[in-house]
């Protein structure tokens, strides 16, 4: 695993606009960008009351899935919280299924754990470490930092792991927190890590989190919404001190930590296109999509004329924002859109990044 | 405005002669008929200006002005000013009574007061004979920050204090409820209260019942006078190195009801009384006649944040305020704006007492927003979680976060059981 300062590692769930997504950057895009994947839990059926697939049907589909949209690309893999600790068929936890058909598939994935993990997951991520040999990804949460024994708790997981500090990626997972005011967030977040030790011990060090709401508190047509993720992470960087380790930069794209299917039967999504600027997400919004799905091409056009687009060639996103203006391609999915500009937003954060660089 | 008989006549010379340059202007026919008009219409403004001062003053000196009615804070300076003229009185007149030399006064008023303190305005409201308050009659008055002084007894309209509720919780009995509340104020809070202790400085969005406030401070104040003279309340000293105590006890699951023995220990007596109606009480800050500072509290909100916001905020009081110059009682309502210095020293002093400022800058739940998060900070500083679940919740403007932390419930019964057990022995 190779992290450069300029990579972007983007949080993602692996549902199928996001993968799309990843898919579709280009590869000069996808040189820098190292996924955080989390195996998202299994969707609810609302009409049956009960999960739609087993742990088994769920997981199956990820191996071949995850080698044929990414390769032999780097990335971490985790497993959500809530199946992390569930049995496939034989009995195995999902990780050590996961890591044991990609070994025969062939990648370059690193298996990730935390402080809440059970010993039991520890232990089988231990056993991939080993095996694999490509190190060790642990997401530590804003929580866990905020602990005092923080850093005890860490070096013992490591040692268990039978890894040492320079083959462990840290990912310092911020979920949705509150980000103003900046300043004092990253004063209080540097004190804490701090307390961690010498940082720069560590393989890698990322700073991940999202300023995507959970409901966009915007009424139609839309308006802007602060990154204020991104806006933080210039503050908290301006504000390390010139021996601390400057960590890299993630986020959750254009999705809430928090976001979970609901009953569909229930709710009637409006037409959305999120298309991400330097400081802030431009959001346009419609009625019911499936009312009007047309609406979408009034929304692309509204984003191409504003004077922020950035081109159809600047991702496959964007072209297809261009096109929809157009009306030389239709409105597709919501699915659709969600791809869209997550593979927008994952374009314009590596420039973002660039530019910081460029500037620094 | 026109300040004594000198500038009086000095402005009947000047409005004549103003009026006389109008007519000039009118009669003039070798100007421009729209550069006379601009002259005309400055000069009939200027001219007008002049005369409703004059009016003014003529009205004040004919002495049908009545100063019995309430003012705002905010008009004080000019009420005062006018009720000096009103009473006949000049600048001179003024500073003899007061004992001060004329050109004090006369700087007073030329800054409408702003050089003043606020003991020297009380000082000259008691020597105009003006009572300060809000209009308690008005609902739309503003209320932010009013200062109630009555200055004698005998301003007492002993018809309008809650006479009903009063009875009701038993503090007053008989067929003449007005009587048996005069009765129990001079037996209560002493006979100085009207003078002495109703100097009150209250901080509110609301207009208060001046008359519930009142009738609410002789209860505390009577409770109060028992527990002092119960002999075992410890000296106090204007030292607050033992609050740290009671930053302990919020940790405790009996806090509150141990807070007052803490504070009986340190020589401050607290008193829980519910606010009567028409008042928004949360708690205030008092001298009993005996010289303890009392800290009374209303309860109004049962939840453990809110206990102790509160009663560190008395604290302040009694530690910044009590003891100064002005001799005020403070009564704090929740809903009270922001913009007064000694209600914001409060608050700081209570926040800082509680989390220490460079330890509030460190906690990382004001970010995080979870509960697991509050629920660590609060191990690492040691105080309650609610303590920081209210504060973030005042921080960030939101009253529906961490419900499950604030402590809902658990306060009045605390001292409702203690009260419970000491009428059962």
């Amino acid at each position: 695993m190779i992290v450069t300062p300029d990579s972007y590692v983007p949080s993602l769930r692996w549902r199928q606009g996001e993968y799309q997504a990843l898919a579709s950057l280009s590869d000069v895009a996808k040189s820098r960008v190292i996924p955080f994947i989390v195996i998202p839990e299994i969707e609810f059926d609302f009409e049956e009351w009960c999960d739609k697939k087993t742990m088994q049907e769920h997981l199956e589909p990820f191996p071949r899935r995850f080698k044929d949209k990414w390769g032999m690309r780097p990335a971490w893999i985790d497993i959500h919280p809530k199946v992390q600790s569930q049995k496939m068929d034989d009995g195995k936890l999902p990780i050590a299924y996961v890591f044991d058909e990609l070994s025969v598939l062939g990648n370059k994935a690193v298996p990730v754990t935390s402080l809440d993990a059970t010993a039991a997951i520890n232990a089988a991520v231990a056993k991939i470490v080993k095996r694999d040999g490509r190190g060790l990804g642990l997401r530590l949460r804003i929580e866990h930092v905020m602990k005092p024994g923080c850093k005890t708790a860490l070096d013992a997981l490591i040692l268990a792991s039978g890894v040492t500090p320079d083959q462990v990626d840290l990912i310092v997972d911020l979920g949705a927190p509150n980000y103003q005011p900046y300043t004092d967030f990253a004063d209080a977040l540097i004190y804490a890590l701090s307390l961690l030790g010498d940082l720069s011990v560590f393989r890698s060090y990322v700073l991940m989190g999202s300023a995507y709401p959970e409901t966009v508190p915007l009424d139609k047509p839309g308006g802007e919404l602060p990154r204020h993720d991104w806006l933080f992470y210039k503050t908290f960087v301006g504000m390390l001190g010139p021996s601390m380790r400057v960590p890299n930069y993630g986020d959750y794209t254009i999705v809430n930590p928090e976001f979970t299917p609901k009953d569909m039967r229930l709710i009637k999504a409006g037409g959305k296109v999120v298309y991400t600027l330097p400081a802030s997400w431009f959001i346009r919004k419609g009625g019911a999509f499936r009312d009007s799905p047309t609406q979408m091409h009034d929304h692309c056009k509204t984003i191409v004329s504003s004077g922020n687009f950035r081109g159809a060639s600047f991702s496959d996103g964007d072209s297809y924002i261009d096109q929809c203006a157009k009306h030389l391609k239709g409105p597709s999915t919501l699915s659709y859109w969600k791809r869209v500009a997550i593979n927008h937003h994952i374009t314009h954060v590596l420039d973002d990044l660039a530019m910081t660089a460029l500037a620094a | 405005m026109i300040f004594s008989d000198r500038q009086y006549a000095v402005s009947m010379e000047q409005a004549n002669k103003l009026k006389a340059a109008l007519g000039h202007v009118h009669k003039d026919n070798e100007k421009h008929e729209r550069l006379r008009k601009i002259e005309a219409k400055a000069l009939e403004s200027q001219v007008s200006d002049i005369e409703r001062e004059i009016a003014d003053y003529e009205l004040l000196k004919s002495g049908s002005v009545s100063f019995t009615e309430s003012f705002s804070l905010g008009d004080l300076p000019r009420v005062l000013i006018q009720a000096r003229i009103a009473q006949g009185l000049s600048q001179t007149d003024l500073a003899e009574r007061l004992r001060m030399k004329p050109q004090q006064v006369q700087r007073y008023e030329a800054t409408e007061y702003m050089s003043a303190s606020l003991s020297r305005i009380i000082e000259v409201a008691d020597a105009l004979h003006v009572r300060v308050s809000q209009s308690f009659s008005s609902a739309q008055a503003p209320a932010e920050n009013a200062l109630y002084a009555w200055s004698d007894a005998g301003d007492v309209d002993w018809s309008r204090f809650p006479l009903r509720e009063m009875a009701k919780r038993g503090w007053i009995r008989g067929a003449n409820l007005a009587e048996a509340a005069r009765s129990y104020f001079f037996s209560a809070a002493g006979p100085q209260f009207a003078t002495a202790l109703h100097r009150k400085k209250v901080r509110s969005g609301n207009a208060p019942d001046e008359f519930s406030l009142l009738a609410w401070q002789a209860r505390v104040l009577e409770i109060a006078r028992i527990e002092c003279e119960a002999k075992d309340i410890g000296e106090f000293q204007l030292n607050d190195s033992w609050l740290s105590e009671l930053v302990v006890l919020t940790r405790d699951h009996d806090g509150p009801i141990k807070a007052r023995e803490c504070l009986k220990r340190n020589g401050i007596v607290l008193v829980v009384e519910p606010h009567l109606p028409g008042t928004y009480l949360d708690g205030a800050a008092m001298l009993s006649p005996a010289g303890h500072p009392v800290v009374a509290l209303t309860l109004r909100y049962d939840r453990l944040d809110n206990f102790w916001f509160v009663l560190f905020h008395e604290l302040g009081h009694v530690f910044l305020h009590l003891f100064t110059a002005l001799r005020l009682d403070f009564f704090d309502e929740e809903d009270g704006t922001g913009n007064d210095y000694v209600e914001n020293e409060a608050d700081k002093f209570a926040l800082d007492r509680l989390i220490p400022e460079v330890l509030w800058k460190q906690c990382l739940s004001r970010f995080a927003l979870t509960e697991e998060a509050i629920l660590i900070d609060a191990e690492r500083i040691g105080v309650d979680p609610s303590i920081i679940a209210g504060r973030i919740r005042k921080e960030r403007g939101n009253y529906q976060m961490f419900n499950n932390l604030i402590g809902s419930g658990s306060v009045r019964s605390q001292f409702w059981r203690i009260e419970n057990d000491s009428h059962a022995r």
